[in-house]
């Protein structure tokens, strides 16, 4: 049994379903002056899909999208002509790290981590984001995660 | 009522179900032969993929929403583990359907959990039980899965995440194990087996189990000790044979000579006739070994069904004694060379016997593991050779030998003496001769010690080899 044999048959429904959740965070983000329009959410839900079927993931709600998109509308440096696109590439971060760090880190932290990157090493940036911070980020997370091993290993 | 017997008509083709996956094929085959309809098959879905979210939240402890792709299909096979464990409960198919038409998908799933956590709490019993009465036998394969393997399965087995895992499944071969089915019902499935065959195992003295094993490892060549083999077959199948010879069931050492006559009573026979002397002898040997466990009395008359199929091929391509385990004590009464060149053991063997011999401390054990394991006359004078055996040990193997094996060995150390001699052994000046090793001066020892008489019958097999070369 295959988990997209059973989406596709559902699939049209649950993109609908899918999209309206997306428009439901508009709701929370309006204050700041981020908006997303149908399409928008539309395509984003379409990337998120293929997003999650290229890094071998499943995801039944759009909770850790919201709560993304929640974190980062709060992030100074963002701007409603970039809004949609930014969401995008951040999506793309968040189910990166999540393969990386092997499922270690909770979706809340590690959205927290991810704004907390953008928002004081990069400046914003998102380029200077996945570009540096976030191999640095991997690189002393593993070695942290080697050393408790070691430890771990050693208190036995 | 008609007093017939009315077979009634359902439209669903049991064929297409799969036991594997059987609320899907029956929702598959309900849908073709229109008891239910596409919306309610869709409904069905929708509600296993919000048991599914659940899951997911439960599996991460709520810490992520989303998973690895294989650990949502893992989730998704244990869910439907547990609906196909209470859809699967009707006899009738389309019950199945009706309740899956009418009752709620997340209740299915709870009555499905409970069912399967009743199966497990039913194996984990079995798995008590089976440890507790473990037979206390030299096979690896056995003792690791019966007290590591099967233990570890229940620690590891989780109800909710992975309910259709049969990750342990287990090296110890049975006679019937169906590995169609999955998860917990599998477990139960192979423990009522091993329970079964435990039981039986248990009618037959820890002695002669030994030797039985030992035989077959010569017999097939292998180190017993390590290769996943069927304890339960290699005691039915002797114990069969054994009253086919005359003995009684409880007897598993069968020698040449009964070989023979078990040869000679199966030979030429049909399926039809072979069926029926074998059915015949299954009979005698419940009766004989007092078997009143009715599924043990179905397990072997199960396992008699598919033996005669085998015996009868045995015989007719002349390869009974793959399947009959002839013991070697007592070859040499039989007539005929008493080592067997042709049963050379291979290399490896050959250094595991030599090892154990080195590690065994027990000198019976030591002697029946030559006698039982080392057929050819080269072997033999290796092993001896092979510095494993110390002092009296040489003369413990000798002692176990027959007459003929005996005339052989002398004639392999007196060979120049008996031509000069005219093949008289008593007229070989033993004392004079000089031993080229430890086993021929213990050797020399043992047959000055013989008494008149068995020193005579040896002289005389010497005669006769040396007539027949």
């Amino acid at each position: 049994m295959t988990l997209p044999s059973i989406f596709n048959s559902m699939g049209s429904l649950m993109k609908e379903l899918q999209v309206s959740e997306m428009l439901k965070t508009n709701e929370e983000t309006e204050k700041y002056g981020l908006i997303l329009t149908a399409e928008e959410a539309a395509e984003l839900v379409e990337v998120r899909n293929q997003l999650l079927h290229s890094y071998g993931r499943v995801e039944l709600d759009m909770e850790a999208t919201r709560k993304l998109i929640r974190s980062f509308s709060a992030s100074p440096f963002i701007s409603q002509e970039e809004y949609a696109a930014s969401i995008k590439e951040l999506q793309e971060v968040f189910y990166y790290l999540k393969n990386e760090t092997e499922d270690e880190i909770g979706d809340d932290n590690l959205i927290e981590i991810i704004t907390g990157l953008l928002n004081d090493s990069c400046g914003g940036s998102i380029e200077l984001l996945r570009g540096r911070e976030l191999e640095a980020f991997i690189r002393e997370y593993r070695l942290k995660r080697r050393m408790n091993d070691c430890l771990m290993e050693g208190g036995r | 009522m008609t007093g017939h017997d009315i077979t009634r008509y359902t439209p669903i083709r049991s064929e297409n179900l799969d036991p594997n996956q059987y609320t899907l094929s029956l929702l598959k085959e309900g849908f073709r032969a229109g008891l239910i309809d596409r919306q309610r098959v869709y409904g069905i879905q929708e509600q296993v993929m919000l048991i599914l979210k659940d899951l997911i939240m439960r599996y991460t402890k709520g810490d992520s929403t989303s998973v690895r792709t294989e650990t949502a299909e893992s989730l998704l096979n244990s869910i439907y583990y547990s609906i196909d464990a209470y859809t699967g409960c009707f006899a009738d198919p389309e019950a199945g359907i009706t309740v899956l038409k009418s009752e709620n998908i997340k209740d299915i799933y709870g009555k499905g959990v409970e069912i399967v956590e009743r199966v497990f709490k039913e194996a984990r019993q079995l798995c008590q039980d089976i440890v507790r009465n473990k037979l206390d036998v030299p096979l690896e394969v056995y003792n690791t899965s019966v007290t590591e393997d099967i233990p570890e399965f229940f620690e590891h087995y989780s109800i909710m995440f992975g309910a259709h895992d049969t990750a342990g499944s287990f090296d110890y071969p049975l006679v019937f194990d169906d590995m169609n089915v999955r998860g917990v019902f599998y477990i139960r499935n192979y423990l009522t087996h091993l329970d079964i065959e435990t039981q039986f195992c248990r009618l037959f003295e820890e002695k002669d189990i030994y030797k039985t094993l030992a035989v077959y490892g010569r017999t097939c060549k292998i180190d017993y000790k390590e290769s996943p083999v069927n304890l339960f077959e290699i005691l039915v199948n002797n114990s069969i044979f054994s009253l086919l010879s005359g003995k009684e069931a409880k007897e598993l050492m069968i020698t040449g000579a009964q070989f023979e006559v078990i040869r000679r009573k199966l030979a030429g026979t049909d399926y039809l006739q072979m069926k029926n002397i074998l059915d015949t002898a299954a009979v005698r040997l419940i009766t004989d070994l007092h078997i009143d466990r009715p599924e043990l009395v179905e397990y072997i008359y199960r396992y008699i069904n598919g033996f005669a199929l085998r015996v009868l091929n045995a015989v007719k391509s002349d390869n009974l004694n793959n399947i009959v385990m002839v013991s070697a004590e007592g070859k040499s009464q039989s007539g005929g060379s008493a080592f067997i060149e042709s049963e050379r053991l291979s290399d490896e063997s050959f250094r595991l016997i030599v090892h154990r011999l080195m590690d065994c401390t027990d000198v019976y054990d030591k002697v029946n593991m030559i006698i039982t394991g080392v057929r050819s006359l080269e072997d033999f004078i290796d092993v001896l050779s092979a510095d494993c055996l110390f002092g009296d040990e040489f003369e413990a193997v000798f002692a176990a030998l027959g007459d003929t094996e005996l005339a052989v060995l002398a004639k392999t150390i007196f060979d120049d003496e008996l031509r000069s001699n005219s093949y008289e052994l008593s007229k070989i000046d033993m004392d004079k001769f000089n031993a080229s090793s430890e086993w021929e001066a213990a050797y020399i020892r043992f047959v000055q010690g013989l008494d008149k008489k068995r020193k005579n019958s040896v002289g005389d097999h010497v005669a006769a080899l040396t007539s027949i070369d």
